[in-house]
């Protein structure tokens, strides 16, 4: 028996486990326990990752849809078919005509491979779900700081005297952070968590702050009236390492911690507690995640949280930093890979001429398209208007994971071709004209990048049954089409982005099989540690200092009123896992959860007739969607909460974008419940 | 003193890991349950085992620290679960089930699975008196911090 070292496949934190294998088969996993994040464990999904891998829903043989249903056929014509309809629909149409949503769940090299197809064919209509959990992130921290990443390893956590937590609720969807996080409190840290649903996170607080959903903006600003007024900023970290705190002050002149209570609901000595413990301890750390992001106003809610940060000096420390939790095992490294409709590889601007042409020398080209490409809502918007005409998606399911997600299915309708890879039959795949099996994790070789920047290798443990890589059909369909001549192999594409991302340039395939902990970028020359704790001395910026940009609270657009008079907020839960199109197949974690559910105050309960178990139809101004109903105290009254990975949640979400980052605003719209059905 | 598995449920973050884990390891049979907020019930493998003494067959023996379940020898009378003051003995299938604290593992020199997976690290494999050192010293801190709790 031999047990081969993985990455798990699931959340951002890229916990490893093992896989025991005989004869060539995986029968059983074992906790790697000499990790230094995890210690070995795993949370259930981790636990069950052997079910997804022999699951007998896994597609196994290319499929095109005919007139009377789908009908088998080989790879090398499913192939043919995927290449000539592509060029067909570039020559018809032109590139543009032509989207492509790359995947989070792939690994870096796939990602870079993938992109650089679409760029090849002419277009930089690509783009994946970073989109839709923290592209604030990545625009409003490079804006600040310069690198839109976490700045701070996890266990780094252990550090902190205070954590202070944002619309994340790690304990159920980055359970391994729950361990340093408590690790930290038993150490003296003092946690806080902000959140309207009181969620298993918000029980491992010290102070528990349920503010109004949408309301983040007025509760750090609040904050930072208050440490303002008290003196409490670290002014020499201000003037040594920042520009624009005059900016700053002047916009937090009018607004006070008695403004931040009436608008949170929160109460005003809660929110002085809050703003004393963070700005006097010595290191204090901002965890967040999608409750800050998923706004119209999330790339304002980042750069609060970046504010206050660097108004007390708590970044480039130990225990200190910004740590926006991301949601995939690869959705970091996919957007380091310029997965992304606005940058190329290693957030280079495509608007940036002179290092464009850079990377188009190294792909044997002049230059590449000049365009910034559409991001995700927008393709879909611009297949429904009829200006894309084919999509090849790879492992996403928008028609599930999409904001009012009624218009995706019917743009995907429109659409001439449409190509899915996957390893399920998902929602969105049975849309599709053209359906390729793929491998699962385990079954190929490459590297992640996880949450915290840190890229680890993770080797094929199985050989895959009738199914191929999501790199070999990339690299078949790209030579077919004749944009390269070879499928390159894992580690020949990891040496490519050794060249063309400076970030990577030392995370080489050699290094990465060398160590069990992986390593972290910046990493720039083969000879480089690493660098675990971002911002250290410099920021990312071109003159090393870090930016302040004030930001003011916008209240929702859609807010509860007579006809529709419950906010409704949308999370994530244990057992499940983004769009469920995995959880939702695996025995031993759907049992738990087998069907959609709303939670409900027992005063809004009590109102409306409810009782724990029976069936309600939720609905928005978008759509409707029937759910059993769960009282509980979690929300608070007015308050209701989906878990969005069932089907037909997301008809109910908001598609209004953020300005700048392009995120819809999942997190809150109006909504009204109605007994209904069985 | 021998080493058991003990909580922290102030850790616990019902994660279902051990669950999980623990049916995996068990043909699919967990010997664990969670109850939020924060409780993982199982065997306390109990020095004056009530289970072992009502089990007329003597399917259940109490040795070297363990309460030991010899399935062949189990009747299925359900004695055993009516004699648990944890309700940590099922029966699945016409015979009991209970925590062997992963027998198996423990014989390739491996812990228990849930201990190991327990992503918030409430499932320790410790001996008792380390157990209450280390959760006095935890106490004392948090005093000397002065930290309470507030809100919900």
């Amino acid at each position: 028996m031999e047990v081969i070292p993985t990455i798990c496949p699931y959340c951002g934190a890229g916990c490893p486990v093992g896989l025991k294998i005989v004869n060539g088969k995986a029968v059983g996993i074992e906790y790697l326990s000499e990790h230094l994040l995890t210690h070995g464990s795993l949370c259930p999904k981790g636990n069950a990752v052997l079910e997804l891998l022999y699951h007998p829903n896994r597609l196994r043989t290319p499929m095109v849809r005919e007139k009377n249903g789908w009908k088998e056929i080989s790879w090398d014509k499913a192939l043919d078919i995927a290449s000539e309809r592509l060029l067909e629909i570039r020559e018809k149409y032109g590139a543009d005509a032509l989207g492509f949503l790359s995947s989070a769940k792939a690994t870096n090299e796939e990602n870079y491979l993938f992109q650089k197809m679409a760029r090849l064919l002419g277009t930089n209509n690509v783009d994946h779900c970073a989109r839709l959990c923290h592209a604030p992130s990545v625009v409003g921290l490079r804006k600040a700081l310069g690198s839109g990443t976490m700045t701070n390893p996890i266990p780094d956590l252990v550090n902190s005297r205070c954590i202070f937590i944002l619309g994340s609720n790690f304990a159920e969807n980055h359970p391994i952070v729950s361990r340093w996080v408590l690790e930290a409190r038993e150490h003296g840290a003092y946690i806080i968590v902000a959140d309207p649903r009181y969620t298993p996170t918000a029980q491992l607080a010290n102070l528990y702050l349920p503010l109004r959903p949408g309301t983040n903006i007025a509760l750090l600003n609040g904050m930072m009236a208050v440490i303002l007024r008290e003196g409490l900023a670290n002014y020499q970290f201000i003037a040594q390492r920042t520009k624009g705190f005059e900016a700053l002050k002047s916009s937090l002149e009018n607004f006070s911690v008695e403004k931040a209570a009436e608008i949170t609901g929160l109460n005003p000595a809660d929110i002085l507690l809050a703003a004393r413990t963070y700005a006097r301890s010595e290191a204090s750390a901002i965890v967040y995640c999608m409750g800050i992001t998923q706004h119209a106003t999330g790339t304002d809610n980042v750069l609060a949280c970046a504010n206050l940060a660097l108004m007390c000096g708590h970044l480039g420390r130990p225990g200190t930093g910004l740590f926006p939790l991301r949601g995939q095992n690869n959705v970091q490294g996919a957007s380091d890979m310029g997965a992304l409709a606005d940058v190329l590889p290693g957030y280079v601007s495509i608007e940036d001429e002179e290092r464009r042409r850079v990377l188009a020398r190294l792909w044997g080209r002049e230059d590449l398209p000049q365009r910034p490409g559409l991001t995700v809502v927008e393709m879909m918007e611009a297949a429904l208007e009829g200006q894309i005409k084919a999509m090849f998606i790879m492992g996403e399911n928008p028609v599930v994971s999409d904001p009012c997600a009624g218009d995706t299915v019917k743009a995907l309708e429109k659409l001439e071709f449409l190509v899915v890879q996957d390893l399920f039959m998902t929602e969105t795949a049975q849309m599709a004209d053209l359906v390729l099996p793929v491998a699962c994790w385990a079954e190929k070789s490459g590297s992640y990048t996880s949450t915290e920047r840190r890229v680890q290798w993770s080797e094929k443990a199985v050989e895959p049954e009738g199914v191929l890589s999501d790199l070999e059909i990339i690299g078949l369909v790209g030579k077919k089409i004749g944009l390269w001549d070879n499928v390159p192999s894992p580690e020949e594409v990891l040496r490519e982005i050794n060249v063309a991302i400076p970030a990577y340039g030392g995370i080489t395939p050699e290094r990465l099989k060398a160590t069990a902990e992986g390593l972290f970028w910046p990493c720039p020359d083969p000879s480089h540690p690493g660098t675990p704790i971002l911002y250290h001395e410099n920021f990312l910026t071109p003159d090393g200092k870090a930016s302040f940009y004030p930001v003011a609270h916008r209240p929702p657009r859609e807010e509860p009123g007579p006809e529709f008079p419950f906010t409704l907020t949308t999370g994530r839960v244990i057992v499940h896992y983004n769009s469920g199109a995995i959880s939702r197949n695996i025995p031993s974690l759907s049992r738990y959860a087998p069907e959609l559910w709303v939670e409900i105050n027992p005063h809004d309960a009590e109102k409306l007739g409810l009782t724990e178990g029976e069936i309600v139809s939720v609905s928005s101004p978008r759509g409707e969607v029937k759910a059993r109903v769960r009282v509980n105290e979690r929300v608070i009254p007015g308050l209701i909460f989906l878990p969005f990975h069932f089907p037909g949640v997301n008809f109910l979400t908001l598609k209004e974008l953020d300005p700048e980052a392009r995120i819809p605003a999942f997190k809150v719209s109006a909504c009204r419940l109605e007994k209904g059905g069985t | 003193m021998g080493y058991e598995i003990l909580v922290r449920p102030e850790r616990c973050i019902s994660c279902y890991a051990c669950e999980v884990a623990c049916a995996r390891e068990h043909g699919g049979i967990s010997n664990v349950r969670v109850y939020p907020p924060g409780i993982p019930i199982f065997c306390r493998q109990c020095q004056g085992a009530t289970c072992a003494e009502v089990c007329y067959p003597g399917a259940l023996e109490r040795r070297d620290g363990e309460v030991l379940l010899h399935a062949e020898k189990c009747t299925g009378c359900e004695l055993c679960l009516l004699a648990c003051p944890f309700g940590a003995i099922k029966l699945e299938g016409k015979r009991a089930y209970k925590c062997d604290l992963c027998s198996h593992r423990r014989e390739e020199g491996l812990l228990p699975a849930c201990v190991l997976t327990c992503p918030a690290g409430a499932m320790n494999f410790s001996c008792v008196a380390d157990f209450s050192s280390r959760k006095r010293k935890i106490a004392g801190l948090s005093w000397a911090m002065g930290h309470e709790r507030r809100g919900k």
